[in-house]
């Protein structure tokens, strides 16, 4: 079974509740009616109800199982708003909270925040950066976090890793320049996605062009940095640095350019760019020259799940994207 | 309210927002006080709950300096 099923499986086995927020587009409509008529999702949608079941009808879907969420009701509003604004971190006052009721995502994002639903998702009409910021401002970032990042998950053929072909990277989407700490919250939060997708420990290296003090100056030190901060900060996660590439993944390598014990060096199954000139470079290269498939990339480092989709998405991409947060909302709530 | 009070308003706010006690003039850059958007997010709350002025972080992320901010709440304020 490969890795997509297994997470087919786990979803349908403990389903969590997903909130969407852009119903009037016909791709989206589609992908929360096969999530529901396939039972990997109990799905809620908020927006103009009629437009929503309109656009359900135009694409010859059932809504049969989906709940909707009308923003024209004003009963149903003020009643959230009234749960929202005592939420202890709550940013805005009264007439804030208000304002932000009937707008999709922000409402389907206070939904979550208040429990009503486990994940929000969305990102097919609107921009990523529009999700980041309304995940910060109303779900706010996990504890010990600095910055939402990305992370994701090649399946590269012929490649044997310490994890098979399987081997997730990140950030190579979101954090353009992170200082050391925000690299360490990418290590961290890239090791918690890894272990919730996959079931298995995540062994995070972070990577540079120096293995171990091979090169030095700022570039190096910011590596190290980072890896000394993540682990005070998760002294249960398997994160080191800085190695080259080689070094993290061929245990050959890291035998030979490695002289000191390290249980990441040579069978890291996650790996860290050090910027996204890096990360978007090489996944890229991986994907044109590996012919690697990539799961995601999912968006990470916020207190609950909330996942984005490219603009371009086809049904089976958000589909798979909806059940990658599942599974990763079942861990949190686990937690 | 006038430019410089709305100034002084806002300064007092960024000041909280981000947690730093130097001078905010018009010239301030949001280099010099930092881009981060935990930050930018409180500092648009504040300014939201103090002044019922709607400002988005992505404005902010596109501004230079912190005159310009102070425009644009002006231009809130007065609607």
């Amino acid at each position: 079974m490969n890795l997509m099923d297994a997470m087919r499986e786990r979803a349908k086995a403990d389903v969590q509740r997903v909130a969407f927020f852009e119903g009037e587009n016909p791709t989206m409509i589609k992908a929360v009616a096969e999530l529901t008529a396939e039972g990997l999702a109990t799905c809620t949608v908020v927006g103009d109800a009629e437009a929503i079941r309109k656009n359900a009808d135009e694409q010859g879907v059932s809504l049969a199982g989906v709940e909707l969420v009308d923003l024209a009701d004003e009963e149903a509003n003020e009643a959230i708003a009234q749960r929202f604004e005592v939420l202890p971190n709550c940013r805005w006052k009264a007439k804030g909270v208000r304002r932000r009721v009937t707008r999709p995502m922000e409402r389907a994002l206070m939904m979550q925040a208040l429990g009503d639903v486990d994940i929000t998702f969305g990102g097919i009409d609107c921009p990523t950066g529009d999700v980041i910021l309304g995940g910060q401002e109303i779900i706010g970032l996990a504890d010990g976090i600095d910055t939402v990042s990305s992370m994701g998950i090649f399946d590269i053929p012929g490649y044997q890793g310490s994890d098979g072909q399987l081997l997730g990277f990140g950030d190579s989407a979101v954090c353009q320049n992170p200082t050391p700490e925000q690299e360490a919250s990418i290590a961290i939060s890239a090791c918690d996605t890894w272990s919730a997708l996959t079931g298995r420990e995540a062994r995070c290296a972070l990577l540079s062009f120096s293995t171990d003090g091979s090169g030095a100056g700022e570039m190096v030190q910011k590596v190290r940095d980072a890896r000394d901060i993540a682990r005070e900060r998760r002294p249960d996660l398997k994160i080191d640095g800085e190695f080259q590439l080689d070094a993290a993944l061929r245990p050959e390598v890291a035998a030979h350019k490695v002289h000191r014990e390290s249980d990441v060096a040579g069978r890291a199954n996650v790996i860290i760019w050090p910027d996204l000139n890096v990360g978007n470079v090489g996944v890229k290269l991986v994907q044109m020259f590996g012919h690697a498939d990539a799961y995601g990339p999912m968006l990470q480092g916020f207190k609950k799940i909330v996942c984005d989709c490219s603009r371009s998405a086809p049904v089976s991409e958000i589909v798979g994207n909806v059940v990658m947060s599942c599974v990763r909302a079942q861990c949190l709530e686990e937690e | 309210m006038d430019k410089n009070e709305l100034l002084a308003t806002l300064a007092g706010l960024a000041k909280e927002a981000y947690k730093t006690d130097a001078d905010i003039t018009p010239d301030t850059t949001f280099d010099e006080l930092g881009k981060g958007s935990m930050k930018m997010i409180a500092l648009t709350s504040m300014i939201e709950n103090e002044l019922d002025a709607e400002v988005t972080v992505s404005e902010i992320m596109n501004m230079k300096t912190f005159g310009e901010l102070v425009d644009r709440v002006a231009e809130e304020v007065e609607e």
